[in-house]
């Protein structure tokens, strides 16, 4: 079990360098603490949570098939319960295990509001498996499965919001982070450890492979998505929405999607036409305030 | 091998297609068609993309007495056969980072293999290269390969009585050893030592050091640490991503010459 002196992520895994997915797999696993269960299903973290017969994470970990995250997190309650153990149990998920393929598990659990902590890493797409499109892969985006050519134009369908979608479940304690913004993310899964019942964090988790970019940029980039105001940081807790973050002087929106190159083909327009959806957006939340009809599906 | 008139069969194994993964691919040529659509379980010759992948013991299971063994290994790398084999090794990475700048082994390793093996001639696989390769690519390709077919080193092992791999033929032979088949136990270097990964090291200067620690939280290995010394970046198993470099406030660590 990992303490003080025995790090969370064990070092000499098989996540790519510069993975956005492990950093944050590492800053989530500090912040909860020894007192954790994760259950990772089929993922990048699920490939990198064992190189048999060595662990990757120093706290027990159950791998569970791709649609079973949830399923495994309400039944691990239930034995947590009966047991009489206090433990924080930790949903690890990919954005296709989670959007996609988990939903329905998803949905659910956090509809019976049993009490877990589910963090959804977003790298926008199946990237263990070569970078094939997810329901949270942005519009726009080059991937395996939405080549540009002359039959296939790029990922021409909006992604799922899928804070949103748990938004409407009535979760008691929901937020988005950034492994850019460090502070903001550990105080946010604190809170998702203290609130009882259901907590989901949707955490932006660039890939340098997948995404195309040199790996040294992977938090960079993070924090350029939030200072161009296109990842907005917010949590709705009970309820109240607040906006954790709003960048006093916004970065032009090419400087995220220009260094990645499933964007390399934008072109002027579209990059004129995205700056404008997201200065409307801003301009909306100064005037009305934050809501989350402020976000829509972009890119 | 087509372009010497051969059939051939190349696939890899289903599994992740993540940057360090181990993967497994293999490769049949026969002067006749080839119908068996199976894995490789007695190869001929096995060729390894990365040395620290010899420290799993299925790496080299059921090599063939008097098979080839290559390597990509900066010297002659420690292994131990159940079998006598002819052992090769190149080292594919410094030729690919000074041509490159970049981890990109593939095409020296064709040219190590092409010569130590035999079977396809140096002319076929540099037209092969130049077939596959946009031409502006192409010339260095085949400069790469030319210099591990150069490079190449060449050494007979004997066979070890005390080898792991003499444990059995099956290439899960191994779990032998663990009673529980599905618990992995927390551990360094479950992917090897991925300080091979690197091909730059990054470079701490501690002068400019603010000692601020921005390095340690950003670092995704978690291998950047904050001692009474100032910042330490345990080499072993750093990657070389440059998060630490870009995240520096102050610009005391840089990433050092590729290939040095």
């Amino acid at each position: 079990m990992a303490t003080r002196e025995t790090p969370f992520v064990m070092p000499g895994n098989s996540s790519c360098a510069g993975c956005g997915a492990v950093l944050i797999a590492r800053l989530v696993t500090e912040a909860i603490g020894p007192n954790q269960i994760m259950v990772i299903p089929a993922c990048c973290m699920g490939a990198v949570a064992t190189s048999f017969p060595k662990a990757t994470f120093n706290v027990p970990v159950l791998r569970t098939a791709f649609a079973s995250t949830a399923s495994f997190l309400t039944g691990l309650e239930a034995s947590a319960k009966a047991k009489g153990q206090d433990v924080t149990l930790v949903g690890f998920a990919g954005d296709g295990a989670t959007v996609d393929i988990g939903l329905a598990a998803l949905s659910g659990a956090i509809e019976r509001g049993h009490s877990f902590v589910y963090v959804c890493y977003d790298n926008e797409g199946y990237m263990n498996t070569g970078f094939q499109r997810s329901g949270s892969t942005p519009r726009g985006a080059q991937t395996s499965t939405t080549p540009g050519g002359v039959l296939s134009r790029y990922k021409t369908e909006v992604r799922k919001d899928i804070a949103k979608i748990v938004a409407a479940h009535g979760i008691p304690y929901l937020a988005t982070a950034s492994p850019a913004y460090p502070a903001d993310l550990r105080r946010k899964v604190e809170r998702a450890v203290a609130v009882k019942g259901p907590a989901f964090l949707h955490i932006m988790s660039p890939c340098p492979l997948g995404w195309g970019f040199p790996s040294a940029q992977s938090v960079q980039l993070a924090r350029t998505a939030v200072e161009s105001g296109l990842w907005k940081l917010y949590e709705l807790d009970h309820g109240v929405l607040r906006l954790s973050l709003a960048p006093k002087k916004r970065k032009a929106v090419r400087e995220f999607f220009a260094p990645q190159s499933r964007f390399a083909h934008l072109t002027n327009d579209v990059y004129e036409g995205l700056q404008a959806e997201v200065d409307g957006e801003w301009a909306t939340i100064e005037k009305e305030g934050f809501s989350l009809r402020c976000e829509t599906a972009r890119a | 091998m087509l372009k010497d008139g051969k059939n051939a069969q190349a696939f890899p194994e289903f599994g992740p297609e993540r940057r360090g993964a181990p993967v497994r691919s293999y490769l049949r040529i026969d002067d006749q068609p080839i119908l068996l659509r199976t894995p490789v379980t007695a190869p001929d010759t096995v060729v390894v993309m990365d040395a620290t992948l010899l420290e799993r013991r299925d790496t080299v299971l059921g090599i063939k007495p008097g098979g080839l063994l290559l390597v990509n290994a900066p010297e002659r790398p420690p292994v131990v056969v159940s079998v006598p084999v002819r052992m090769a090794w190149v080292d594919a990475m410094r030729i690919s980072a000074s041509l490159f700048g970049k981890q990109i082994p593939n095409t020296a390793m064709l040219g190590a293999w092409c010569r130590v093996d035999g079977i396809v001639g140096q002319a076929a696989i540099e037209a092969a290269i130049r077939e596959w390769f946009p031409a502006k690519h192409a010339e260095k390709n085949i400069e790469a390969a030319r210099r591990a077919w150069d490079a190449v080193e060449v050494a007979e092992l004997e066979a070890s009585s005390a080898s792991d791999t003499a444990k059995g033929s099956s290439a899960f032979a191994f779990l032998d050893d663990y009673p529980i088949i599905a618990t992995a136990f927390p551990g360094e270097g479950g992917a090897g030592r991925t300080g091979s990964w690197r091909i730059s090291d990054p470079v701490v200067d501690a002068q400019r050091c603010v000692r601020c620690g921005r390095c340690v939280t950003a670092c995704p290995e978690g291998v950047v640490a904050m001692t009474e010394d100032g910042v330490t970046i345990d080499l072993t198993y750093c990657k070389g991503c440059g998060i630490c470099a870009v995240e520096c406030p102050v610009q005391a660590i840089r990433s050092g010459e590729v290939g040095a």
